[in-house]
């Protein structure tokens, strides 16, 4: 056999076993994979602006307004529910649209009552809705995949008995690790933490600014 | 004679306290369509012109609330004096040292037979010293700030229960008001009761506003109960910690339902105390067991009041004190 013969043998016996290492290892994803996951969910709250019960003061007992009493405001902590669906653009990239449900409350607690009334928590639970959509980039496309995501989404929220509906918008960032599970890989864990800043819904105080919600998930994932 | 019943009487006193019912208390009179004479006397501080001015002021204060409709217009001056019982509504000046407390006094005169009302006068005791300056003046009482509550009351409003006092040798100093139509009047000097705050305007809203202004508010109804029976009497204030603005309303029966109306949307924290910022008969009559005897306290749910509707079933649990 010449030597550029034998050199096509070697070649034809390295390649295949690279491509079937390939294949047997890892062919998911790819392009147009598909992914749907699914899972719990915590939301982090943020505070409102002390809000002050004030009265205007008879100038000749003093300047400042009198206080009737204090709340904070606030918007709770909750856990939730969320569940996203993308598809891969490529071994590392995907695109993913998803849904974030959760019940947080809104709450007053009120305090510095100018009659001694105890301190009271006032609570209201809301109906919350995030949509979304992200950008997610996985590192590495082993067992354990770790991944970064930004994104953008409608926020909704619904007050008690459905009586009114806050809107508004969030911008979002984190990251998280798929781990898969068995030889195929297409079944998974996904967890991830993510940083949202929402403009506009509920508030409870007269400042136009956007607020920092941190959120937290776990779930399992699924490829197809 | 068919009529002659002086239903009621609300004052303003000085620095002791006054006296009327609703976050707002609801008088059950309207002003539209009634004519209203001036009287055409001076007073020290006062000329006839500036008395007609100042009080033209105050009723375009009332008028100018957003939502509202209602409107007034200067008919002219009598040299009638108000109080007398001749069946014609003045606001005028009176001369009355014996009432050494009452800064100004609206009274209606009701047909005990028909319920019409024949006759609404408005006096302001002559006996005190009085200011038109724009910025007030020292030791007299500004004569725009409770002509305003007057006309108010004129209007169909009662007292607020919206502010805080002292009991001092005397009787009883504000410590602070949020509202025009609270019963004690400011010292003398101060301007600060020319302008209408939140609760004023719920009031007036309650009873004049437009159709477009009830669908953009709502209310709020529930019960303030202690050991599960109602407490009548009780004042509510519905606090709306996104403006700020604080709106009263008052128990008005033994079963402890109140309403609260011309809320803005959105969140409100509901607090109940007892009447004991001035004597319960500034606010009610012999009729309702006013019930002071319970501490303050706030409603543990947050109410959100819908657009045009009302919030219903809130409870306020107070205890004895």
């Amino acid at each position: 056999m010449s030597r550029p013969a034998i050199a096509i043998c070697a070649a034809m016996l390295v390649v295949p076993s690279i491509a079937r290492a390939q294949l047997v290892g890892r062919d998911l994803p790819r392009m147009g994979t598909f992914e749907i996951s699914g899972g719990a969910l915590w939301s982090g709250g943020y505070s409102f602006e002390t809000a002050l019960a004030n009265e205007t003061r008879n100038p000749t007992t003093g300047t400042a307004p009198l206080t009737l009493f204090q709340g904070k405001p606030r918007l709770d902590t909750a856990t939730g529910a969320e569940a996203h669906l993308g598809m891969y653009l490529g071994r590392r990239v995907s695109i993913e649209g998803g849904v974030q449900f959760s019940r947080p409350s809104l709450t007053v607690r009120t305090s510095a009552d100018f009659e001694n009334a105890p301190e009271t928590t006032a609570a209201s639970p809301i109906t919350q809705y995030v949509i979304d959509g992200s950008l997610l980039y996985q590192f590495r496309s082993g067992r354990l995949g770790p991944f970064v995501s930004v994104g953008a989404g409608y926020l909704r929220q619904i007050l008690e008995n459905n009586s009114i509906v806050e809107t508004g918008n969030e911008i979002h960032g984190g990251g998280g690790v798929k781990y898969w599970f068995g030889g195929g890989r297409r079944f998974g864990f996904r967890a991830e933490a993510r940083v949202s800043s929402r403009s506009g819904g509920v508030s409870l105080d007269a400042l136009a600014k956007r607020r920092l919600v941190p959120a937290v998930s776990a779930g399992l994932v699924y490829l197809f | 004679m068919r009529r002659i019943a002086s239903l009621l009487v609300c004052l303003v006193c000085v620095v002791v306290f006054g006296g009327g019912v609703e976050a707002y208390l609801k008088l059950g009179t309207r002003a539209n369509g009634r004519s209203i004479s001036l009287t055409d006397r001076s007073v020290s501080g006062v000329t006839a012109t500036q008395f007609q001015q100042t009080i033209a002021h105050a009723f375009s204060t009332w008028d100018s609330v957003e939502g509202v409709a209602l409107s007034s217009q200067f008919a002219g001056f009598t040299s009638a004096p108000p109080l007398d019982d001749d069946s014609v509504s003045v606001i005028g000046f009176a001369n009355r040292p014996n009432l050494d407390r009452v800064l100004g006094q609206t009274s209606f005169t009701f047909d005990v037979v028909t319920g019409e009302l024949v006759e609404s006068d408005i006096f302001f005791n002559a006996s005190f010293q009085w200011s038109v300056a724009q910025a007030g003046e020292t030791d007299r009482f500004d004569l725009e700030s409770i002509a305003l509550h007057e006309i108010g009351h004129l209007h169909g409003l009662g007292h607020s229960g919206l502010g805080e006092t002292e009991l001092r040798a005397g009787g009883r100093r504000v410590l602070g008001a949020e509202a025009v139509m609270f019963p004690i009047a400011f010292s003398a000097g101060t301007t600060l009761d020319r302008t209408l705050r939140a609760d004023d305007i719920a009031g007036i809203r309650d009873l004049y506003g437009t159709d477009t202004s009830r669908r953009a508010t709502g209310s709020i109804s529930g019960r303030v109960t202690k050991n599960g029976v109602g407490v009548a009497g009780a004042h509510v204030v519905a606090f709306n910690p996104s403006n700020g603005k604080l709106v009263g309303g008052f128990t008005l029966d033994d079963d402890g339902s109140f309403v609260i109306a011309g809320l803005d949307p959105g969140p409100q924290v509901l607090r109940a105390e007892p009447l004991d910022d001035a004597e319960t008969d500034s606010f009610f009559d012999a009729t309702v067991n006013v019930d002071v005897n319970f501490k303050p306290a706030f409603s543990t749910r947050l109410i959100v009041v819908p657009i045009g509707g009302t919030a219903r079933n809130v409870e306020i649990k107070v205890v004895p004190k």
